[in-house]
């Protein structure tokens, strides 16, 4: 016994140091899961303020470029709102009876009130909350980058949510403290994007590949589908963590891999994650009423479930 | 080693080199291949004497505390925890014949350019290399990673070096 304790004496500095290279290999290891919360991170009270008074710092230097991102971003909407209202017009418009729809909706106006009220509880736009946020901290070199928010549980930011730039997708938020949150970049080793080429609807998948920040890849584009240099790949909204139709980037090089069944294709990625300042934060309001349904459905309970959560979501909001 | 002496001392450096890190130096990337951890001065430039243990867990703090800057889990612990293990068998090495004197620090100013040189580059390489290897996460290093190893052992030690020559004070001989 006292030989034992002599020995650990005297390697005292080695088990030592095996002890704490221990405890940091069970950090890493705790960090690097990609949905489990870590503890310590920059979400952290202290940290995240030392990073909000560099950032309010800082972030005068940029004023003029920032500007610039959010004017672009600004008339990029408006385009858009022009475009629906020049839309709207046209559908009040008298219009001649020639689908079966304005038929039905000639002959038998309650049916299509029915359906009308059907559509928007079930496959109306799905209602999204945005909430403005700062970036306090950002990497963009390492194999797994982290942006950190200005925004936090007070603000009501929950784990999960997704986040968008002025320009497209930049991450999900993967630890929240009071004031701050920890967001997974789209440049994470990890991170899986469910996207979608918007010219055919061809479903992807992006991941990214770790070398640049300019750039990632989309996987599992069937062969039989031509695919353009140019072409834009938008978010799928299959998950319900991103509205369909975000912009993520843009077709930059397609690969032929003669031994798989599938393309790789380079995507030029819309957000400009060096020069990120002004994100989005994401609540799906439907989110909690899509996911209980999906894990409904799946357990095959069917149309009783669906219209009970439906009920649900309706007083909730 | 006066303890109430330097332990002030040793606390504001601390503070200090890892503010300066997360602050200033952690957005200092030279075209994505060098970076610069100055703050592993902190840890190469402790007493001597310092018991082997103490540098161990000071290592450890260290490494945690840009690690959630970094938002890096254990990152920069596990390679300074590494560093500070070899730290004491480099000591030892280099150590002059007549051993080491009372008033002896890591300090270029006192113990010539050479022996700083000896006590502080191989002790970087090792840090970026651990850092950047488990960073990595694969089993043998790539052209890449070597490169960015190497890139930032340059960019840290020199960076130290400035550190040394415009902070430490120049002691009579």
């Amino acid at each position: 016994m006292r030989n034992l304790l002599l020995f650990f004496i005297r390697y005292r500095s080695l088990f030592l140091f095996l002890g704490l290279e221990a405890l940091a290999v069970y950090l890493i290891v705790q960090n690097s899961t990609y949905h489990r919360a870590a503890f310590f991170n920059s979400a952290n009270v202290y940290v995240g303020r030392l990073l909000a008074v560099q950032a309010r710092a800082t972030e005068y230097l940029t004023l003029r470029e920032q500007n610039t991102i959010l004017q672009t971003e600004n008339a990029r909407l408006r385009e858009q709102l022009y475009g629906r209202q020049a839309a709207a017009d046209t559908a009040q418009a008298p219009v001649a009876l020639t689908t079966r729809a304005d038929l039905d909706s000639v002959l038998r106006p309650g049916l299509a009130a029915r359906r009308d009220s059907l559509h928007s509880t079930f496959s109306g736009p799905l209602p999204y909350r945005l909430r403005p946020a700062r970036v306090i901290n950002n990497s963009i070199a390492r194999p797994d980058n982290y942006i950190t928010l200005d925004v936090g549980a007070r603000d009501g930011v929950r784990v999960g949510m997704g986040v968008v730039g002025p320009s497209g997708v930049v991450g999900r938020v993967k630890v929240v403290s009071d004031e701050y949150a920890t967001v997974v970049s789209l440049l994470h080793s990890k991170s899986l994007l469910g996207a979608r080429i918007r010219r055919d609807g061809t479903i992807g998948s992006l991941r990214w590949d770790g070398a640049d920040a300019r750039f990632a890849t989309l996987d599992f584009v069937p062969r039989h589908v031509r695919v353009l240099p140019g072409d834009t790949i938008v978010t799928s909204g299959y998950n319900a963590v991103f509205p369909p139709g975000i912009v993520v980037g843009h077709v930059n090089r397609v690969q032929q891999e003669a031994t798989k069944g599938f393309r790789t294709i380079q995507v030029r990625l819309a957000t400009d994650f060096p020069r990120l300042l002004n994100v989005y934060v994401i609540e799906s309001l439907a989110k909690p009423l899509r996911d209980t349904l999906e894990a409904r459905s799946s357990y095959g309970e069917g149309a009783a479930g669906m219209a009970a959560e439906a009920k649900n979501a309706q007083s909730a909001k | 080693m006066n303890l109430t002496r330097e332990l002030p001392i040793q606390a504001a450096r601390f503070a200090l080199f890892v503010l300066a890190q997360v602050l200033l130096v952690r957005r200092l990337e030279l075209f994505d291949t060098g970076f610069c951890f100055l703050y592993i001065g902190f840890l190469l430039f402790l007493p001597i004497q310092l018991g082997r243990p103490w540098v161990l867990l000071l290592g450890f703090l260290l490494g945690f505390t840009v690690d959630l800057f970094y938002n890096t889990g254990g990152l920069h612990a596990a390679a300074c925890v590494l560093t500070a293990f070899v730290r004491g068998a480099q000591l030892r090495v280099i150590r002059p014949r007549d051993g080491y004197d009372s008033l002896d620090t890591v300090s270029g100013h006192r113990m010539g350019w050479a022996w700083w040189a000896l006590a502080t580059v191989p002790l970087v390489f090792i840090h970026h290399l651990a850092l950047f290897w488990i960073e990595d996460g694969h089993a043998l290093p790539g052209g890449f990673m070597l490169l960015k190893v190497l890139a930032s052992a340059v960019f840290t030690s020199s960076t130290l070096l400035i550190a040394q020559l415009l902070f430490w004070r120049v002691r009579e001989q």
